[in-house]
């Protein structure tokens, strides 16, 4: 008995005998995602963060510490109403995507039998360009010299003013770039939502929106709120999406923090006002997670 | 109190694709009845609820609920109930809020509700338990609370699908007196499928066996176990031995089969020509047995094989001549003492047997 444990500890390599031990092990599945997070975003974080209070002269850093550019983000109007205007627009874009991802969503779920994977890829399917493509194709379906214009015009009709560079269209072109994202976070929810349910509630009463209203809805919350800030995050930081679409009118915060970095040569202001921005993301998810009772969603413990 | 018809089912068929699920049944079920269908599974039990509930739509007939036609009613305008064989309790819900939706969504007031609740919740053996979540209750606590969102509206029908084949045996055994209390306490006409002939026997009133979407037989559970009409009725109601062979003699009041070399006597039925199969069902508590057996018209030899006790039976395996095993139940006083490997007399009465050539 004691010679085969020898003979077996003997034949054990390095690495194995190395990996007995839990803290070797943990560390080397641990390790490279930590290595990974702190390379890719604490450190940017952590210099934005230190750059948002130093100050910028002639497109040179100088670090003196001062929190001057807090105080013009939130002083001068132009900041608060570009953040706001950026907020607002993000706020849109995901009520847009909710209302039109959700019944996409829950017809491929329910009604999608052996093809919903199929109809998953294709509600994908822009994704298979660049996000700089598929917005230019977006302006020329939208623009001035675009199709839809084209078309009226070639039928005697004045183009539509209100899709050429605004806002809207701006928003068309967030809701076109991000409702995937929408559909597949819903999509994903539903597939393990037992549609019984909704049976059962009919039965005792319920008709189909109240069903849906108190069944459905609930206990898919997570994957609503995955889908929701999904889509209100990249549009609150985007900045080509206005560029293109967006017109003299449509620019957002967006565009103003990516002009610190280009044109002014501001970057301390500009690291400031991503920091702003970050807080305002933060500031989203908690509230959106404060809405999450996960007892209440139908998970199990607690 | 009269004896009214509360759901009504005429000519009422349903095809899914090329799969006839529900076959023109025609069926009646009384006020205050406890009434089961019981068949094998696939035998389209579940899809005759979901018509009576609404959840489907049949292709023909009409679903009559207290003389109204509902055939084309939403679920939710039928006033039913339904429990599951899965419970199908709302997650997100606590017990209290469960049981109180169908009040809720028929818009009874906040004071009728607590009202209902508590008096359900004593119903059901289970006062407190008003703010746990159901992943926070056994499998039969689980049942109990769907039970009681099913009665707490009091529904004109309370449907039962397979409601204890998730339970373990000991807590079925519990739970089929429990609601069979409920269903006497309220009076509401259950309807309650299963494929367990043991839970049908014992709880229902009236019994429809059920085969490939067609009605087999209808009729008073004891007149459905004495008096099966169709070889599936014997061969699924109760526990019976088998005896097929060919008929190879007729007599005045009995046929002569020939089973395995083995001569039988069987019933007399419709139909039989000398040459047919002819199948035998007798119930296994029907036989007698015994080391010499008088007075009995079908008598035969065999080996005791095993003896398996059951608690107030036993059932003793029986090998004949032919090499051909049966099954023998006796009660556990019975006098006779059998050890295995003894050979034993096995014999039945002809009328004791139900004969069939379908």
């Amino acid at each position: 008995m004691l010679l085969r444990i020898e003979i077996m500890e003997k034949g054990e390599g390095l690495i194995s005998r190395v990996f007995r031990n839990r803290r070797v092990r943990i560390g080397f599945f641990v390790l490279p995602a930590t290595a990974y997070l702190f390379v890719f975003l604490i450190l940017p974080m952590i210099s934005i963060l230190i750059f948002s209070f130093w100050r910028t002269e002639r497109y040179v850093l100088i670090p003196d510490w001062n929190v001057h550019n807090y105080v013009t983000i939130f002083t001068q109007w132009a900041y608060i109403k570009f953040l706001l205007k950026s907020i607002t627009m993000a706020s849109f874009v995901s009520a847009i995507c909710l209302l039109y991802g959700y019944p996409v969503a829950y017809f491929v779920a329910k009604e999608g039998g052996r093809y919903r994977l199929i109809l998953l890829i294709l509600t994908a399917a822009p994704f298979f360009t660049g996000t700089l493509l598929r917005i230019t194709a977006m302006q020329h379906i939208l623009g001035p010299i675009g199709l839809l214009n084209m078309f009226l015009a070639n039928i005697g009709l004045a183009p539509i003013q209100v899709l050429m560079y605004t806002n809207l269209s701006s928003s068309i072109g967030f809701v076109y770039l991000w409702i995937p994202f929408m559909i597949l976070a819903i999509y994903l929810s539903l597939l393990n939502f037992d549609f019984e349910l909704l049976e059962v509630a009919k039965i005792y009463g319920a008709k189909p929106f109240r069903a849906f209203w108190e069944i459905t809805w609930p206990l898919n919350w997570v994957g609503t709120v995955v889908g929701l800030v999904m889509v209100f995050i990249p549009t609150l930081a985007d900045n080509a999406t206005p560029l293109f679409l967006g017109g003299m009118f449509g620019k957002l915060y967006g565009n103003i923090l990516f002009n610190q970095f280009g044109e002014s040569g501001t970057w301390a202001m500009g690291s400031a006002m991503g920091v702003v921005l970050f807080l305002v993301c933060f500031a989203v998810i908690a509230a959106f997670g404060q809405t999450i009772n996960l007892k209440r969603m139908g998970y199990f413990g607690g | 109190m009269m004896e009214k018809t509360v759901v009504r089912l005429e000519q009422v068929r349903k095809t899914f694709g090329r799969v006839v699920a529900v076959d023109r049944i025609d069926l009646g079920v009384k006020t205050g009845e406890f009434f089961a269908v019981l068949g094998p599974s696939g035998s389209g039990k579940t899809t005759l609820l979901r018509i009576i509930a609404g959840l489907e739509t049949p292709d023909q007939g009409r679903v009559l609920i207290e003389d109204e036609d509902v055939t084309l009613y939403p679920p939710y305008e039928r006033y039913t109930g339904m429990v599951f064989q899965e419970f199908a309790l709302f997650p997100h819900k606590t017990v209290a809020e469960n049981i109180i939706f169908p009040l809720r969504m028929q818009g009874h007031l906040k004071d009728e509700q607590e009202k209902q609740l508590k008096w359900v919740l004593n119903l059901i053996k289970l006062p407190g338990y008003e703010d746990r979540f159901p992943h926070q209750l056994s499998g039969g606590e689980k049942q109990r609370v769907a039970l009681a969102r099913g009665l707490v509206s009091r529904p004109k029908v309370l449907m039962l699908d397979e409601p204890l084949a998730n339970l373990d045996r000991e807590l079925r055994k519990e739970m089929e007196v429990e609601v069979r209390r409920f269903q006497l306490e309220l009076g509401i006409p259950f309807i309650y499928v299963t494929h367990n002939q043991e839970e049908a026997l014992t709880m229902s009133d009236r019994l429809a066996l059920i085969k490939d979407g067609s009605l087999v037989q209808v009729g008073d559970k004891l007149e459905i176990y004495n008096h099966p009409k169709t070889s599936f009725a014997a061969g699924f109601v109760g526990s019976s031995n088998l005896f097929e062979g060919e008929i190879v003699e007729i007599e005045d009041d009995a046929f002569v089969m020939d089973y395995k070399d083995l001569k039988i006597r069987t019933p007399k039925c419709e139909g039989g020509q000398k040459g047919d199969t002819v199948k035998l069902f007798v119930k296994t508590e029907h036989m007698e047995l015994g080391k010499q057996l008088k007075g009995i018209e079908n008598t035969m030899e065999g080996i005791v094989r095993d003896s398996i006790f059951k608690g107030q039976y036993v059932d003793h395996i029986i090998e004949l001549k032919n090499k051909a095993v049966i099954t023998v139940s006796r009660n556990i006083s019975d006098r006779v003492q059998i050890k295995r490997e003894d050979m034993v007399q096995v014999g039945w009465n002809i009328q004791a047997g139900h004969a069939f050539t379908d």
